[in-house]
Parts: structure tokens; sequence; C-alpha cells
């Protein structure tokens, strides 16, 4: 069920009448049935798996009471993991070996990538006592099979939802309003942002059809979608929980105005990155302890968040690459500072701060390249015809720019509304969007959300595609 | 949670109000009035001019009006036959079903299903070019069946549409709003565009603005050409099983005493030399001669207008759709020189439509 959808708003009509109406001791199974209903829609095997990660979960995290067990903790999260591994690379390794082949067709439910993570993130705290388990299996599986954050995260922590859940929900006005608004913005987002840029990219899957330039335009038009449509879904997904009281953390907070790869990563799909950080980085010994080990634990963190991504190769040159361009950052900084102060520019002066958003625009879009064509044969392919002579005369400018079906009309549109966009992310970069939004006016609240709902009746993309990170 | 409610149902107001506004500009264009009830009104002689702009049930209704009708003459094809108006011709018992027959096997399929005493007499089938072009029929353009199922009107749809058309420019919304006697459909009344009463199809507002257009100055055409898509793939040889389905075809026609016309349409003047130039398509040459072998032995005729050096590109909607000017001519050669129309096409309003005009794309009367 599609957060877009009028089913979806049906759905959450009735939710939100019937949680706000009952008593605050029936919320929990309201929220339980509408997380089954939910998961449901997603076929059988989506629900079946979210029992089974669900309970082993919850088995695992209740053995870890009074004693810290590694071993038992391990023994939990591999079991937890087992299922999103067997789905996620059984049928990439059918494809080369033989014995495998029979899972070559096998397709992961909805959501597993998130939820299992989040098995994983309770079963940490649990261990570092930083959590009690929790007892109660039902507000368990209220953390784990949330609906608002199934099939496409965030994947948040239990220690900032699991108190929400057992508390007694008080109705805030405040919040629901942030909820509202956040749900104009997602919609705007994804219906005149997201769903527009996923059409222009056709020089990235039929390459003989189109100049060399049109690839450039292609990618940026993939790196605006791809983050448009997971920005949307993450605001869809936090202003649908804020309308039922609960506070979610922000997934994104401006990533395209980062002036490195670490700060981008401390911006885009926040509660992974955290989430490899604190789990995989860290304890792999992070930057305190000697190059050598800095290395490993920025390679490995990386090649797990490719490797989560999907099985081919394309997600892990993906992870890799953002491995090395953290590694060669901290390398460089010296020389760079250096540099930075011949010119004579401050760390927050104007050059320097615009040098680096285009410079990491730039490196984060290399890598999408590899992230969007997902094996390195397709990306090698689509390079090669990268790399056709071009000429630098405005004709061929033009060209391959009507290539790939842009009118001026629609490149006035996209760019009025792309700068929109900018103007709020740029507003909200220290803060993010929903501190951002609440400390305007209600003017301004009422303002923005007409033109975000104006914006999409009159300038939507026809249907609703697919959020991207369904897929993961 | 009464002040949340009611500030939520106080910003939802002028937004229901705006869509209100769209919704009955549908209502009072007809958008929502079924083929059925059109049919009946062109049957029973009511000059009905149907566009519809947010569902598209053409082979249906084509197929509706047309055993309705029983028309003594009648044209059949994809939208390049659609600009035979009833002017043209005598005979007025007349259909253009033109939109009825998307594939070379749908023509057989489309007069199967008309009622025999429905069926023409004469019947003019305009086959599209890449009906004859394997690389263009296989890409799923021979399909194994056909019904006549379509799409219901969805106000969802309808709604969604409407407000982006008018964003775009595509009609005014007081005149949709205003009551057009006889004119159903948001194209027919934001545009006029849509069919006319006997089949034939007005572009409308593009008539005169052929600027806004799609595929001004044939760039999107070039572009197929460019890159051997979209109608316009590349092809050596005519692909033997179209020919066998015409083979079909015409031995069926025969068998039900109905006397066949084959026209092959045409191209824009330029298109067509870009075509050649490109040396991509050579099937085209083969088609005519093989299609008046298979005619040969029922007296069929063929009359291949791939390319006509006597028209102009700007009396082209677009690249492979002609204007009613270039059908204009080509009802003119037909009456020249067919045999089988003799008699039935009007040379003197041909004559008269064909003088010079002010617009390339509009005839004179």
């Amino acid at each position: 069920m599609n957060f877009l959808s009028f089913s979806f708003a049906g759905f959450g009509i009735l939710l939100f009448a019937a949680w706000w109406a009952l008593p605050n001791q029936c919320r929990p199974w309201i929220l339980a049935a509408a997380n089954i209903i939910f998961a449901a829609l997603f076929g059988t095997k989506a629900i079946l798996c979210l029992a089974i990660v669900s309970a082993i979960g919850y088995v695992f995290g209740l053995l870890q009471s009074n004693r810290q067990n590694k071993a038992l903790a391990f023994a939990g999260i591999l079991a937890c993991a087992a299922p999103l591994l067997g789905y996620k690379y059984l049928p990439v390794a059918g494809l080369h070996i033989e014995a495998l082949q029979a899972f070559q067709g096998i397709i992961a439910p909805v959501g597993i990538s998130f939820y299992v993570f989040k098995s994983i993130s309770y079963l940490i705290e649990v261990y570092r006592t930083r959590i009690a388990p929790e007892r109660n299996f039902l507000f368990y599986f209220n953390y784990i099979g949330f609906f608002a954050q199934f099939s496409s995260g965030p994947i948040q922590r239990p220690n900032q939802l699991l108190p929400q859940l057992r508390q007694t929900f008080v109705f805030s006005q405040t919040l629901a309003f942030q909820g509202c608004i956040r749900l104009c913005w997602g919609l705007f987002l994804k219906k005149c942002l997201a769903d527009h840029f996923a059409v222009y990219q056709g020089a990235l899957t039929q390459t003989d059809h189109y100049y060399g330039l049109c690839i450039v335009w292609s990618m940026i038009a993939y790196a605006l979608y791809l983050y448009f449509d997971f920005a949307s879904y993450s605001q869809l997904s936090i202003g649908v929980a804020n309308l039922l009281g609960i506070r979610v953390e922000e997934n994104f907070i401006s990533p395209y105005f980062s002036r490195s790869i670490g700060e981008f990563w401390r911006r885009w799909h926040i509660s992974l990155s955290s989430f490899l950080k604190d789990y995989i980085y860290i304890p792999m010994g992070g930057s305190r302890n000697g190059t050598a080990v800095l290395i490993a634990a920025t390679m490995v963190t990386f090649l797990v968040s490719g490797a989560w991504h999907g099985a081919t190769d394309g997600f892990l040159v993906w992870g890799a690459l953002h491995g090395i361009y953290l590694l060669a950052g901290r390398a460089t900084k010296p020389l760079r500072e250096k540099g930075w102060a011949l010119l004579h520019q401050a760390p927050n002066s104007v050059l320097r701060t615009l040098c680096g958003y285009l410079c990491t625009f730039v490196l984060v879009t290399i890598g999408w390249f590899f992230f969007q064509t997902g094996t390195l044969h397709q990306a090698f392919g689509v390079a090669s015809y990268l790399f056709q002579p071009f000429s630098f005369s405005l004709q061929y400018i033009k060209e391959s720019v009507t290539q790939l079906g842009y009118t001026p009309i629609i490149l006035l549109r996209l760019g009025l509304f792309t700068a929109f966009a900018a103007f709020v992310d740029w507003s909200s970069k220290d803060k993010g969007f929903g501190a951002w939004i609440m400390h305007k006016k209600p003017t301004f609240w009422v303002v923005f959300c007409y033109i975000c709902v104006f914006s999409t009746l009159f300038f939507g993309a026809a249907g609703t595609l697919q959020n991207i990170y369904f897929a993961f | 949670m009464k002040r949340f409610l009611s500030a939520i149902a106080l910003f939802l107001l002028p937004i229901l109000l705006v869509v209100a506004l769209f919704a009955r500009a549908i209502y009072a264009s007809g958008e929502w009035r079924t083929e059925e009830e059109i049919a009946q009104r062109v049957a029973a002689g009511e000059p009905a001019f149907f566009g519809l702009a947010y569902r598209d049930n053409t082979r249906y209704y084509k197929h509706l009006v047309a055993n309705e009708l029983g028309a003594d003459l009648l044209v059949l094809g994809t939208s390049r036959s659609m600009q035979f108006h009833s002017e043209f011709f005598t005979n007025k018992s007349f259909y253009n079903a033109g939109g009825g027959a998307g594939y070379v096997n749908e023509f057989q399929y489309f007069l199967e299903q008309l009622d025999q005493d429905k069926l023409p007499q004469t019947l003019i089938m305009v086959m599209d070019q890449y009906f004859f072009n394997g690389s263009w029929v296989g890409t799923g353009s021979m399909p194994d069946g056909f019904d006549y199922g379509h799409y219901p009107f969805s106000w969802k749809t309808a709604l969604s549409e409407s407000m982006r058309g008018w964003a775009s420019g595509k009609f005014s919304l007081l005149n949709a709003l205003q009551t057009h006697p006889n004119v159903y459909g948001m194209a027919a009344v934001g545009r006029g565009s849509g069919f006319n009463a006997d089949g034939s199809y007005c572009y409308g507002r593009l008539l005169d603005h052929p600027e806004e257009g799609t595929d001004v100055g044939f760039h999107d055409t070039f572009d197929r050409i460019t890159k051997g898509i979209n109608r316009f793939e590349y092809g050596e040889y005519v692909y033997p099983t179209s020919t066998e389905v015409v083979q079909s075809l015409l031995a069926w026609c025969n068998d039900h005493n109905i006397q066949v016309v084959l026209i092959i349409p045409p191209y824009a003047p330029s298109v067509y030399e870009r075509m050649a130039e490109s040396g991509n398509y050579n099937y085209l040459d083969w088609i005519p001669k093989i299609l008046t072998e298979l005619c040969e032995p029922y007296g069929y005729e063929v009359y291949n207008f791939t390319y006509m050096p006597n028209t102009q590109d700007n009396q082209y909607i677009d690249g492979y759709h002609g204007g009613d000017r270039v059908y204009a001519t080509i009802a003119q050669t037909l009456g020249q020189q067919s045999t089988i129309l003799q008699g039935q096409i009007d040379t003197d309003y041909l004559a008269q439509a064909l003088a010079d005009g002010p617009n390339p794309l509009r005839l004179t009367q």
C-alpha cells in the first residue's frame, strides 16, 4: 500500500480516529492490528517473515535478561539476520553455484532489510544494557513492525521508539500539525520532483540512443530523483507517526548541502549510517586505534552498506568508493587546509563552502553511477558511451537536453520546484526540517502547505511510482 | 483535538472548492458519457462530436458505431486513416472507422465482429508501413487476440488529469464550464479535437496552433529515425507473417463480397526523404509490390502514397500523420484512378476544398 494512495488515506483516517477516540489501553492493540494489516497487504511471505523475525528478536532479547552473554547476543543477531542474508544473497549465489540454482528466483519479503536491522539494533542495545529487554511482546512487535517504517524505514532505534510505544499517548496539536506539514512536504517531493526526475534517465538504460552528455544529465537527474524519492518517503513516514503522537528523528538533513563526504553521511539516510557507525565502525575501532584499524573499519562499514542495498558488485563498488572517499578525504585534509590558507579562505568562507558542496555532489553522483547500474558490467557499458567525442557547441548541449525529453516548460517547472526544495533544504540544514518548520509562524505553515498541495494537484506526476528504497 | 480538526477542515476547504470546480467542468463537458450513448446518437443522425480526454476507447467506439450504421463505404485503419471525411465522397452511406485497427491482424477481427448485414460493400483499408516490418511486429505488435474491453470513466483519473491539463494550458476552465450542445468530452470541449459523426477526426486547436504539437519540425520523428525506434524500426524485407495475414484478410473480404481499396498512407516528404537517405528502410519498397500481387486475384486495388512530393511538410500534423489537405489530395487521386471507387468520390467538392487557403492544415471549405 503506497502512502500516497486513496486506500492508505482511508486506512490512515480510520486508524487516526480509532487511535485517539479509544482509551490508551487499546492503542497497542490498535497499532498491532494496523501493523499486521499493512504487512499482510504485501503478502503472506511478508507477514510470516515479520512474525518470525519478531519472535526471534523477542526471545533472544529475553534470554539476555540479567546477563551479558556475547555468544547469545551474537546468536540472536545471526538468527535475525539469517532470513535477510538468505533472501538477499542466495539468489545471486544461485547464479554462480549450481547447487543453489533453485534459489535464483526467490524474492525478498517487503521491508526485511529494515526490520531485521531494527531487531539487530535492539539485541545489541540489550546486550550493552542500554535498554532492558522488552517483556511485552505487543510492544516489541509494534516496534519491529511499525507500519509507518515497515517498507522503507527509517530504522529507528529501540531506545527512541520503544519508550514511546509504552507511554500514555496524549494528543499534541503541535506534533499533529508537524505531521500534517510533513505529509504535504513528502507529497510535494514525491509527486512534483521525484516522479518527474524518474522519467529523464533514459540515457542510463539505452545509452546507444543518446549523446555522452545525456548520461551526465541523466546522472544528475538520478541523484536528484534518489534523494527526493527517499526523502519524500521518510517525510511521509515521520508525518504519519507524528499524527499518532510518535516522534521520529530526521532521516535526511539536507545531504546535498554537505561540504565533505563525512558530512554527507551525517546527513543522508541517517538511521542507516548511524546504525553502521555505532554497530560496525566504532566496535571495529573507528578512528582512534591507528591508521590500519581506521582503514579496515571504514572499508568494512561501507562494504556492508553496499551489501545491504544489494548483492551485486555495483553496490559493493559504490560502498567501497565511499570508503575510499572518506579515507582520501582524511588523508588529504592537511594539504587541503594549506591550500585554502594560501587562498586566504576561512573554513566557513563562501568560496570554500560552495566548492565543498560542488565537490561532494560530484563525488556522490559518481558513486550513484554504480548504485544505479547495479552491476559493474552495466556500469562499464554505460561509461563507454559517456566518453564519446562531444562538441562544446550550444547546439550539441541543447540537443543533449531535448534528446532526454526535456522541453523549456518542463525545465522551467522542474527548475523552480528544485529551487524551492533547495531553499527548504538550505534553510533547514542546521536543525532539520521538523525543527525549522516549527519555528515558523502558523501563517507560514499554511502557505507552505498550500504551495505543496496545489503544486501537486496541478503539476504532480500522473500516477505514483513505487518508492525506490522499497526495493531494498 | 477539536481545534486541530477544525484547522484541518478549514485548510481543506479551498482545496475541495477547487477540485469541485474541475468536477463541474468535467460533468459539463460530458466526459463521463458512455461510448454506447454517443454511438446511439450518431446512429440516430445527430451531429455528435465526440472527443474524450481521459480514456481511450477508440476501437471499441468505432466498432460500436460501424455496427450501428452498417455503412456501404467503410474506411478502416489506424490513426493514419482518420482524415477521410464524408464530404470527400458522394456515397453518403459512409463511415470512417479509422482507429479501429491498430495492428495488421486486427482488420479481419474488426470485420468479423460486425453483424453480417452491417458489412460494407466497399472497404478502404489503410495499411501502415510498419505493419510489414518484422522489427516492429516483433515488439509484440501482432497480438494473439483482441477484445473490445474498454476503460470505464473514472472520476479520480479525470479530476487529476483535468487539473494537470488546465495547468498545462490545454483548455480554458471558463470554456469548459459552459454548455456545448452536441459536443461530448473534455478534448472536444477544451481543444476542439475529437471524432465527427462520420468518424473522421478533427485535430482542433492544433490545426491553428501547430507550434503546440509534440513533433514540431518533426524533431521527434527524426529522433525516432536516428534511433530506429517507435514505428521507425529499421527493416530490409517485408515480414512474411504480415503478408500471410493480409492474404487471409483479402480472401475473407472476397468471400463476403467486399470490394477493397488498399492504401499505404503518407509520411511527410522530408520524413520520407530522411528515411530513404538513411538506407535503413528498404522494406518500404517491397510493400506495394507484394500487396499488389496479393490483391490481383480479386481485382482489388493498391495505392502507394508513402511519398507524396506534391504535398508539403506544413500540411502534416506530425511526421507521419497527414492533415485534411493531404487526405483530400489522396481522395482526389483515387477519384481519378480508382475503378472500384468510381462515382463515389466527390471530385467537385475536393477541387474547391483544395483551393489555396490561409491554413495548410485546413481545407478551404
